[in-house]
């Protein structure tokens, strides 16, 4: 066994056991680390190998969590159907999303994304016959087979086989030559389309696998909270997102994760500064940018490169390509 | 991270085979009841639209907690009220709700405010088990509920239409009546009441005519409902179009006895109304300061000492009389304070007085907000007592 | 191989190519001299249609008319390209580059003979073939985007520029991989700033000069010409 295999195993054994060693509220967030795990996912594959920047990821997860939640209360389906109906419906908005792709490059796309996202919302504030609009929507609880899963460590068990799955999915995608192709197209743009491989497709299917990533999120996060309002869906979360993969680490699958658990867990820690924290999110994404491009998942080999200054191996992962995307997106 | 294929499968055989023996609820003990402290919580908006009567609210509830504290507590025990923001987000005040059962562990959710908001909480609060007392909102499953966990504190809509329905039929002799309602559940609700009275009574509906929030004029309204010649006419909209329906009235020379709801008891009303408020009748569920009783005097002197810069009057009133029920509650559940004993000693209560809204029935297997309310007039600019609630 | 005739480009209001003729009979190597901004980079684009502009006039590829076609019509046809900047993709290891270059083929025994070819032409990218291609060296990066433009197994390879921003012992290197691709019958556009060193591996060469051509003929004769001299082989 390597040692990456065993520490993979340890964190396997870890994510397993937990719900059995705390109490509900701590089990709520394990839930809420693993859906967001998902939506980092769908981040990892749309800007960590695409190198798109989406400011309108929140709608991906509105839709997902409105178009499963729908499913199950007014046709009546299972809710594990209903989970991939919500991916279906975030997939769908994905490929529209990625539709201004054919026609322009750079950031215009960022900015059809945010468009995106505003009209969704507003769609979905609208449109209260179906979505109860400002009242919001009951969501019931999960069920399988019948059987309502009251329990949320019993439900976060569930998320996480999924997220096991989404995983294996993710790591074979960017193995696959699709997933090298669209590598090659984030390096080097003009190379990549010399070579015969076409923008707009790979772009629009990075955004579909992302989008769907992010709706079986959403399908997940109305089921566990039991209610949803278009409030909880506008550019501040989207921004979120964005923030939570880069701190993450926008390198690798483990960054994605890692970025996930961070946005869970951070708003427990950071409970008592209350209106700042959003200022201390800022001021991370910014220390990450500066001092950790590859997110809080480049940790532990930053740590090492740091003590043993021999070994200047250079980190598995590049993320400051999509770094100064993002940062020129700021200007 | 990288976790090769053979890991997954292996991970997930195990975690499905831990998890199976474990297949049931496994909640905290924790009823948030310790030998010196009591640990409650609520939901409101204190940021937006309606944070400014959010905050008195929750200074009323607030100061009724530190006044039973410093009296010595409940059997012993010191309220810890925590009340948190939900901005008015369904979604948020499940979020809130879940932190104050799962992570502060309270006994109950107290004082809380917004319809949309508790209905949202609802349904989380019965899957747990947590009493949901005094919820200011209107909604039959709040006003009138079927679960045992909910303690109303305001009166249904069909209440409110009723009680209005009721006093310009007994005082003022009307027979026939003309409504103006705002055209979704809320108004609806209330126009439902009032036909439902009408009917028992027979008095007659001679006009109606509805009107949406986003209205800045409602003068076609206010034309039709005259043109019926009513004997009186049942405002029940929200302060901005019921003072705008005031004014088209005031500027046609139309006088007539129209009464209210509550909502336009304040000075919020008085001030988008002007002169044209004067003579209006009004519904009471809440107190007002012209009601010159002990539970009210007490009320106010409570908030002058603990919150002295928030206004006495409907918010701090309905926040307060939470606070009570609750207080009232826990002293009969006696010393073995659980989520079980708090409603049976809520329901031994049978019918709780607090003296700041009127009666609320809380006896075992029939919980209703209040039903005979009070009734006042606006002279000179305010509010005086026609009559009370019959305590 | 390939017939240009009066071809113009244009692109934002400037003419960058005006009246541009140009001939590459099979398994030649043509240089094309000239200074920064001649035209030269735009004329390679405009072959292999990846100008952002528009052009007018003729390319013949074969005898087919290919002018205005997509990049990835013209791979299909046998063209390749290996752009100016050495533009890699850094991310991916050589492997993976080397398959992106055959991105349009469906032979996979063709791919992975290809493949060993190439790793015989630059036995430094065998080494490495694991590696992240952002982690070679400025001259590897080159042969690797140059072995990346032959996995497509073209028969016409226009080559941007090769050996910009080299150590000397490099170009060298660079200029006899060349002669190597251009004895396996392929015929090669060399685009450079290093005349002399382009001549010496050429066996014709044009002249650009402010999107024209200046000056053609056979290399050997070029590299005689005193303008030539005086003006890209520093007054030698």
């Amino acid at each position: 066994m390597t040692p990456k295999a065993i520490f993979a195993g340890l964190t396997l054994l870890a994510a397993v056991a937990a719900p059995f060693l705390v109490g509900p509220y701590a089990q709520y967030i394990l839930a809420m680390a693993a859906i967001y795990g998902f939506v980092g996912l769908g981040m990892y594959v749309l800007l960590g190998l695409g190198g798109q920047i989406s400011l309108g990821h929140a709608a991906f997860w509105a839709l997902g969590a409105y178009g499963s939640a729908v499913l199950t209360v007014r046709f009546g389906v299972p809710f594990p159907l209903a989970v991939i109906g919500g991916a279906v419906i975030a997939g769908v908005f994905g490929a529209i999303a990625a539709m201004p792709a054919l026609r322009v490059q750079g950031h215009y796309l960022a900015i059809a994304t945010l468009g995106l996202a505003i009209v969704v919302q507003q769609v979905l504030f609208q449109w209260d016959s179906v979505t109860g609009g400002r009242q919001g929507m009951l969501v019931p609880r999960p069920s399988l087979f019948g059987y309502e899963i009251d329990d949320d460590g019993h439900y976060y068990l569930i998320i996480l086989a999924c997220l096991l799955v989404a995983i294996w999915l993710v790591r074979n995608f960017q193995k696959s030559f699709l997933g090298i192709s669209l590598k090659a197209l984030r390096s080097s743009p003009i190379a990549a389309q010399a070579a015969g491989v076409g923008r707009a497709y790979h772009l629009i299917v990075a955004f579909v696998v992302s989008a769907a990533l992010t709706g079986v999120s959403g399908a997940f996060y109305g089921a566990l909270l039991g209610q949803l309002s278009t409030d909880s869906f506008t550019l501040l979360v989207s921004l979120d997102f964005l923030t939570m993969a880069v701190i993450g680490g926008l390198g690798s699958i483990g960054g994605a994760l890692v970025g996930g658990i961070f946005y869970a867990v951070a708003p427990e820690i950071l409970r008592d500064f209350q209106q700042a924290q959003q200022v201390i999110y800022g001021l991370l994404l910014i220390a990450c940018m500066r001092l950790l491009p590859g997110g809080l998942a480049s940790l532990p080999h930053a740590v090492a490169t740091l003590f043993s200054s021999r070994r200047k191996s250079p980190p598995e992962n590049n993320s400051s390509v999509e770094l100064e995307k993002l940062s020129e997106v700021g200007k | 991270m990288t976790i090769s294929r053979r890991t997954l499968l292996k991970g997930t055989a195990a975690g499905l085979a831990l998890s199976l023996p474990a297949l049931r609820p496994s909640y905290a003990a924790s009823e948030g009841v310790s030998d010196t402290e009591i640990k409650i919580g609520a939901f409101m908006p204190l940021q937006g639209g309606l944070a400014a009567g959010a905050a008195q609210y929750r200074d009323g509830a607030a100061s009724y907690f530190q006044w039973v504290n410093d009296q010595g507590g409940i059997n012993g025990r010191k309220v810890n009220w925590i009340a948190q923001n939900d901005s008015y987000n369904p979604q948020q005040a499940v979020a809130v709700s879940r932190e104050l059962v799962d992570r502060e562990g309270v006994l109950a959710v107290v004082s809380t405010l917004g319809t949309a908001t508790n209905m949202a909480a609802l349904p989380y609060l019965k899957r747990r088990g947590i009493p949901l007392i005094a919820p200011l909102a209107t909604d039959p499953a709040l006003n009138t509920p079927k679960d045992r966990i909910v303690f109303p504190l305001s009166p249904s809509g069909s209440t409110h239409g009723t009680a209005m329905a009721k006093f310009v039929a007994e005082n003022l002799k009307a027979r026939k009546l003309a409504v103006f309602y705002q055209d979704d559940q809320f108004g609806k609700d209330i126009l439902e009441g009032v036909k439902t009275y009408a009917k028992q009574n027979g008095l007659e509906i001679v006009a109606t005519a509805s009107y949406v929030p986003s209205d800045i004029d409602v003068s076609p309204q206010a034309q039709q409902l005259r043109q019926a010649n009513p004997d009186a006419v049942i405002n029940s909209a929200i302060p901005k179009q019921g003072a705008l329906m005031l004014i088209e009235a005031e500027k046609m020379g139309w006088k007539t006895n129209v009464i209210a709801t509550q909502q336009l008891g304040d000075d919020v009303a008085k001030r988008l109304a002007g002169s044209a408020i004067n003579g209006l009748y009004l519904e009471l569920y809440s107190a007002v300061t012209a009601m010159k009783t002990p539970a009210v005097e007490q009320a106010i002197s409570i908030l002058q000492k603990y919150a002295p810069k928030t206004p006495a009057g409907y918010w701090a009133f309905m926040g307060m009389a939470g606070a009570k029920a609750f207080a009232e509650g826990a002293r009969a559940a006696g010393k073995n304070l659980t989520r079980e004993s708090l409603m049976n000693g809520l329901e031994s209560l049978k019918v709780l007085k607090t003296g700041l809204v009127p009666p609320l029935d809380y006896s075992a297997g029939h919980h209703s907000g209040p039903t005979d309310l009070g009734y006042g007039q606006w002279q000179d600019g305010e509010v005086k007592l026609v009559r009370n609630w019959q305590e | 191989m390939l017939e240009i005739s009066g071809l113009f480009a244009r692109y934002g209001g400037i003419t960058a190519l005006r009246d541009v003729s140009m001939t590459i009979p099979d398994g030649a190597v043509v240089a094309l001299l000239g200074s920064n901004g001649a035209g030269k980079s735009t004329l390679l684009n405009s072959i292999m249609g990846s100008i952002e502009g528009v052009t007018e006039g003729s390319i013949r590829l074969n005898g087919e008319e290919v002018r205005g076609k997509k990049p990835t019509d013209l791979m299909h046809r046998g063209v390749a390209m290996a752009p100016e900047g050495r533009q890699i993709f850094s991310d991916l290891s050589i492997d993976e580059n080397l398959r992106m270059g055959a991105y349009l083929r469906r032979d996979p025994d063709g791919i992975r003979s290809d493949r060993d070819r190439i790793f015989a032409l630059f036995p430094r990218l065998e080494e490495r073939h694991n590696q992240r291609a952002g982690t070679l060296s400025g001259g590897e990066q080159q042969m690797l985007a140059i072995g990346r433009a032959l996995m497509s197994r073209p028969q016409l390879l226009l080559l941007d520029e090769p050996s910009l921003g080299l150590a000397p012992l490099f170009v060298t290197q660079i200029m006899r991989i060349v002669s190597d691709i251009n004895a396996g019958g392929i015929a090669v556009v060399l685009v450079e700033q290093n005349a002399r060193q382009a001549l010496r591996v050429s066996t014709e060469g044009y002249v650009m000069e402010r999107g024209t051509i200046r000056m053609s003929g056979r290399a050997c004769d070029l590299s005689k010409d005193p303008s030539v001299t005086a003006a890209y082989l520093g007054g030698n």
